[in-house]
C-alpha cells in the first residue's frame, strides 16, 4: 500500500512532467551514425581539441629551453605487442556466444561464463546451466537453477538452488571426475525469495562450503564436511556480511552494517571463513562491478565500480592491482576495442583471457591475451 | 566463481543502418515521452535535452536492436537511466565546449512555477542519481521493482533498498509534517 509521502511523490512527478513545455524534436541523424547530428560532435570536437592543447603542451615542454636533442620517451607499454603469448587459451572462453575448451569449440551458444581450473560453467540460450572440461560431456544442472549458480575457484564444486519442485532446495555437485551430486542440503524451508527478491548462491570454496544469500537470509552449508549436515546461520556468527564470490585469495564480503549495499557502492573485503561461520578481514579491496582474482591469488583484476552497468556493453580498460595492495596496473583493450562485460578470466598468474571487439569491427570480435606484469593485451588468432 | 552486478550480459556488435522512416517516426512519437522523463531525471532543460538526445541517439545506433525489441520504449528507458547515472557519477569527468550563448536558467530557481510550490519535488533534485532514478522510474513510469532492475540492470533488492534509502532521505528533508501517521 502507498504512504503517503509515495502518493505524494507520484502526483507531484506528475505535475512536474505535465507542465513541462517540451521542445521540438532536434535534427534527427539521417546518414550513417558516425555522421549523426551536430550535438554528439561537440564531446567529440572537445576531446580533439584538448589532445591537440596537449600535444602542443608536451611538444613545447619538451624542447627544455634550448635546441639540444632530447631524449627519446620512454616506450610506451602498449606500443609493441610481441611480448605476450598468442598461443591458444589453455583456459575455457567465450567470444560472441562461442565457447572453447580445451582448444575445441562446444556446440550451443553460451555465456555467463564462470572458470575453474579447466572447468567451465556456462548458461546455454534456452536458459539451462551447464558445466563442462577438455574431453569431457558438457553436464547440465539438474532441476530448474535459480539465478546464477557457483563454481568453486578451483572448479572443483558447483552449487545453485533448484525451485523445480516449486520449492527451494540447495545443492550441488562435485565436478571431479563424474560429477557426483551433494544431495539436498539439510535446510527446512528455504524459501525461494524474500520479499520478492530470489535468494541466491554467490559462493562455494574450494573446501566445498556453499553461501546462500537472501534478503535476510545468510546459511553456510559445509556441503563436504563430516556428515554434510552443518549449517551455520551467518546472520549470528557474522551479523551484516554479505558474500559476494569465493576467489583463490578468500570470500569476497562486503559490509552492510549501514544497509544494504553492493560492491560498487562499498569497498568490499578479502576474508577467511572459519567452519564455525566468523569472516575475519584479511585485506581491504577496491569498489567494483565485476572483479576476478588470479590462480594464485596474487592479482586481481575489476571493472571499477558503475562502469559496466546499465546499457554498457564492455569497458575499453580493467584495472589490475595486487590482491595485497600497490600500484594498480591499467589494461587497455587493444585496437581502441572494449572487453565484453564480465568476459575476463585468469590463465595463470600473469595472464588474463578475455573478449573483445576492437573498434569498428562488426563481426562479434576475438580473444585476446592481457598480461599484467607488462601491461599489455594481444588479439589472439581466431581459434 | 565470478560476482557481477546485474545479469550477464552478452555485447553484441551487429551494426546496420537503421530503417531510417521507423527510426523517424518512432523518434518523433517518443520524444516528448522521453524529454519529460530526462526533465524529472535532470530537473532542467538544458541537461533534460542532451539527455534526451543522446538518448535518442544511442537508440539510433542500436536502431537493428531497438527496433526488433518486445518493448523499444523499456529499450530506451534502459539507455536513458544509464545515460543519466553514469554523466551524473562524480568521477566522471565531462568535455565541455565553451560557446556564446548564455546557459539557460534553471527553472528550479527564479519564476515561481507550480514546481516551486511543491514540497517534495525540490528534494527530489537532491538526490543521488541512482536513488532520483528509482524514485522517477517507481513513482513517475509506474514501473514494477523488477522492471525498475531490468532497466538499471541490478537485483530487485537492490531496487529495494536504493528506495527505501530514497524516500528516508525525502521524509527526512521535509520533516514529520508531510507524512504525520505513516510508518518509516
Amino acid at each position: 500500500m502507498a504512504t503517503e509521502i509515495e502518493e505524494m511523490l507520484a502526483r507531484e512527478l506528475h505535475e512536474v512532467a505535465g507542465g513541462v513545455r517540451v521542445p521540438p524534436l532536434p535534427a534527427l541523424p539521417t546518414e550513417a551514425p558516425k555522421a549523426a547530428a551536430s550535438w554528439v560532435v561537440r564531446p567529440l570536437l572537445a576531446a580533439a581539441v584538448v589532445a591537440l592543447v596537449i600535444g602542443l603542451v608536451a611538444v613545447i615542454a619538451g624542447r627544455g629551453g634550448d635546441d639540444r636533442p632530447q631524449p627519446a620517451p620512454s616506450p610506451s607499454p602498449t606500443v609493441t605487442e610481441t611480448d605476450v603469448s598468442t598461443a591458444a587459451p589453455t583456459v575455457p572462453y567465450v567470444v560472441d556466444g562461442r565457447l572453447y575448451s580445451g582448444g575445441e569449440q562446444v556446440p550451443g551458444e553460451w555465456w555467463g561464463l564462470q572458470t575453474g581450473g579447466e572447468v567451465w560453467l556456462a548458461v546455454q540460450s534456452d536458459g539451462s546451466w551447464w558445466w563442462g572440461r577438455p574431453g569431457a560431456e558438457p553436464r547440465r544442472l539438474e532441476g530448474e537453477v535459480q539465478q546464477s549458480p557457483a563454481l568453486s575457484p578451483d572448479g572443483g564444486y558447483v552449487a545453485w538452488i533448484d525451485v523445480s519442485s516449486g520449492k527451494a532446495v540447495l545443492t550441488g555437485a562435485d565436478t571431479q571426475p563424474a560429477g557426483e551430486g551433494f544431495g539436498d542440503a539439510p535446510i527446512e524451508d528455504l524459501p525461494t525469495s524474500e520479499d520478492g527478491v530470489g535468494l541466491t548462491v554467490p559462493a562455494v570454496t574450494d573446501e566445498g562450503d556453499v553461501f546462500v544469500t537472501g534478503m535476510r537470509t545468510r546459511l553456510m552449508w559445509r556441503a563436504q564436511f563430516e556428515d554434510q549436515r552443518t549449517v551455520v546461520d551467518l546472520t549470528q556468527t557474522a551479523p551484516a556480511q554479505r558474500v559476494l564470490q569465493a576467489t583463490v585469495a578468500g570470500l569476497v564480503v562486503v559490509d552492510e552494517s549501514d544497509g544494504p549495499t553492493d560492491s560498487a557502492e562499498t569497498a568490499p573485503y578479502l576474508a577467511t571463513v572459519s567452519g564455525e561461520g566468523r569472516i575475519d578481514e584479511v585485506s581491504p579491496l577496491p569498489t567494483f562491478d565485476s572483479l576476478e582474482v588470479s590462480t594464485a591469488g596474487t592479482w586481481l583484476v575489476r571493472s571499477a565500480g558503475g562502469t559496466t552497468v546499465g546499457d554498457v556493453m564492455g569497458t575499453a580498460t580493467l584495472q589490475a592491482q595486487p590482491t595485497v595492495g600497490g600500484d594498480e596496473v591499467v589494461l587497455r583493450a587493444p585496437q581502441g576495442g572494449a572487453f565484453g562485460n564480465s568476459s575476463w578470466h585468469w590463465e595463470d598468474d600473469d595472464n588474463l583471457i578475455a573478449w573483445v571487439t576492437p573498434a569498428g569491427r562488426d563481426d562479434g570480435g576475438q580473444a585476446t591475451r592481457c598480461n599484467v606484469s607488462l601491461g599489455k593485451c594481444v588479439l589472439l588468432p581466431d581459434a | 566463481m565470478g560476482y557481477e552486478r546485474g545479469a550477464p550480459m552478452a555485447f553484441s556488435t551487429t551494426k546496420q543502418a537503421p530503417a531510417a522512416p521507423a527510426y523517424d517516426e518512432y523518434a518523433a512519437s517518443a520524444w516528448p515521452w522521453l524529454y519529460r522523463c530526462a526533465y524529472l531525471l535532470s530537473g532542467n532543460h538544458a541537461d533534460a535535452e542532451d539527455l534526451a538526445q543522446q538518448t535518442l541517439l544511442q537508440a539510433y545506433r542500436s536502431w537493428s536492436k531497438v527496433s526488433r525489441a518486445d518493448e523499444p520504449r523499456a529499450y530506451l528507458r534502459r539507455m536513458l537511466t544509464n545515460l543519466y547515472i553514469s554523466q551524473r557519477r562524480p568521477q566522471a569527468r565531462r568535455l565541455e565546449l565553451l560557446t556564446d550563448a548564455p546557459p539557460e536558467p534553471r527553472t528550479a530557481s527564479g519564476d515561481a512555477g507550480p514546481e516551486d510550490r511543491m514540497v517534495l519535488w525540490p528534494h527530489v533534485a537532491s538526490l543521488p542519481p541512482r536513488q532520483r532514478a528509482v524514485i522517477v522510474l517507481r513513482y513517475y513510469e509506474q514501473l514494477s521493482e523488477r522492471e525498475i532492475a531490468d532497466a538499471l540492470d541490478c537485483s530487485t533488492g537492490n531496487v529495494k533498498s536504493t528506495a527505501h534509502r530514497a524516500l528516508q532521505a525525502l521524509r527526512a528533508a521535509v520533516g514529520p509534517e508531510a507524512h504525520d501517521g505513516e510508518e518509516v
